[in-house]
């Protein structure tokens, strides 16, 4: 059991970076960001008997982790973090920046504004998904995911640049 | 928005900073919906368990006469057959593990439909119970009206004791009433609610 929980603490290890951007792309708050990490951790190590190694682990973590998303729910916040989207991004318009950090900073800001599927998709084609794969990962067709997801973009785009940012 | 340039910034955002756990059992506890409701359903079992038992005092505590206590085994005797056979139910749903490698849509799916279903099946039992104690109760009442066994009920002789027997049973089916509608919906409600916005829009 220790050898297999080993095993599996090594390849989550190496792929960190999935569970880490899917915790940050669906949660705001640095706490539910923690939470939700974890809870992809739990399922992850839940799920890792069925994991045959006949597709990549990277495949198999992108599926549990992006379903795991999509049946947590942030808790109830009285305050919500939008007007600081606003406040960040005229402060940014000021300064001509291409930091790749700031970029994603406000990426992600701009990204809580998006449902829950609409996430996924983003995710899933910034992690290099074709739109075969994104659609065998969240079970629609192939048509409706390319679809979504050039719907999702432009949405993205409007986001981003409604609050004075481009890049 | 040039999503091929932002891609390198994507793909290079560093995660140095970021530890996993060190032992799995570091972890905490499993906390989808549905892991929610088993953990709140193991809690009200026992609750349940020991509602059940204490019932099983009413005829001694009210001092029922014997017809009336045959009467209060029979439908006690039918309480327990449903909750025993719910109880299966829910015990089956407690050990029924969910798949999160199925695709995202089967997966939400699962979620909203044992989730409809344990709730729709809990809302069923307090129902059932609720019209068991019913039926008992209005027995009882007519038991005391005609007169037959009032000498004997030595607690509802009065017709205070009658009336608060009436206000109590009233209450009680009120209570149960309400708690078996918005219980489930003030706990699950909102959560099944946002698996079917989530499941909405995949279509």
């Amino acid at each position: 059991m220790k050898a297999r929980e080993e095993e599996f603490l090594m390849l989550v290890e190496k792929h960190k970076r999935i569970i880490y951007k899917v915790s940050k792309m669906y949660m705001s708050h640095a706490e539910d960001q923690e939470d939700l990490f974890q809870e992809i951790m739990l399922q992850l190590w839940k799920s890792y008997g069925q994991f045959r190694g006949e597709s990549q682990f990277s495949t198999w973590m992108y599926r549990v982790a992006v379903n795991t998303a999509l049946v947590t729910f942030k808790k109830d916040r009285k305050k919500i973090d939008h007007p600081v989207l606003d406040e960040k991004m005229d402060l940014a318009d000021e300064h001509d920046s291409e930091n790749k950090e700031e970029k994603l900073e406000f990426f992600y800001k701009a990204v809580h504004e998006l449902n829950a599927v609409e996430k996924a998709l983003i995710f899933l084609f910034l992690e290099g998904q074709s739109h075969r794969q994104i659609a065998e990962n969240l079970g629609i067709t192939e048509v409706n995911a390319r679809v979504k997801l050039n719907r999702t973009k432009e949405k993205l785009q409007l986001i981003i640049k409604q609050k004075g940012y481009e890049f | 928005m040039n999503f091929d340039k932002f891609k390198e910034a994507w793909d290079a955002e560093s995660t140095d900073a970021v530890h996993i756990p060190e032992d799995i059992s570091k972890l905490k506890e499993a906390n989808t919906p549905i892991d929610k409701l088993r953990r709140n359903m193991k809690q009200e079992f026992w609750m349940q368990l020991a509602a059940v038992i204490l019932i099983a005092f009413v005829p001694s505590f009210f001092k029922l006469p014997k017809e009336l206590t045959g009467i209060f085994i029979f439908f006690y005797g039918l309480m327990i057959v449903f909750t025993a056979y719910y109880f299966y139910k829910f015990f089956a749903f407690y050990k029924r593990s969910y798949d999160m490698t199925y695709n995202s849509r089967k997966n939400l799916m699962w979620f909203y439909y044992e989730m409809k279903l344990n709730i729709e099946m809990y809302k069923a039992l307090t129902y059932i119970l609720f019209f068991i104690g019913f039926s008992f109760g209005i027995l009882a009442l007519l038991y005391m009206k005609n007169g037959g066994l009032s000498n004997a009920i030595s607690g509802l002789e009065s017709s205070g004791g009658r009336i608060g027997f009436l206000m109590l049973t009233i209450v009680t089916m009120l209570i149960i009433f309400i708690l078996a509608e918005t219980w489930p919906n003030y706990f699950y409600g909102k959560e099944l609610k946002k698996i079917k916005a989530v499941l909405d829009q995949l279509d």
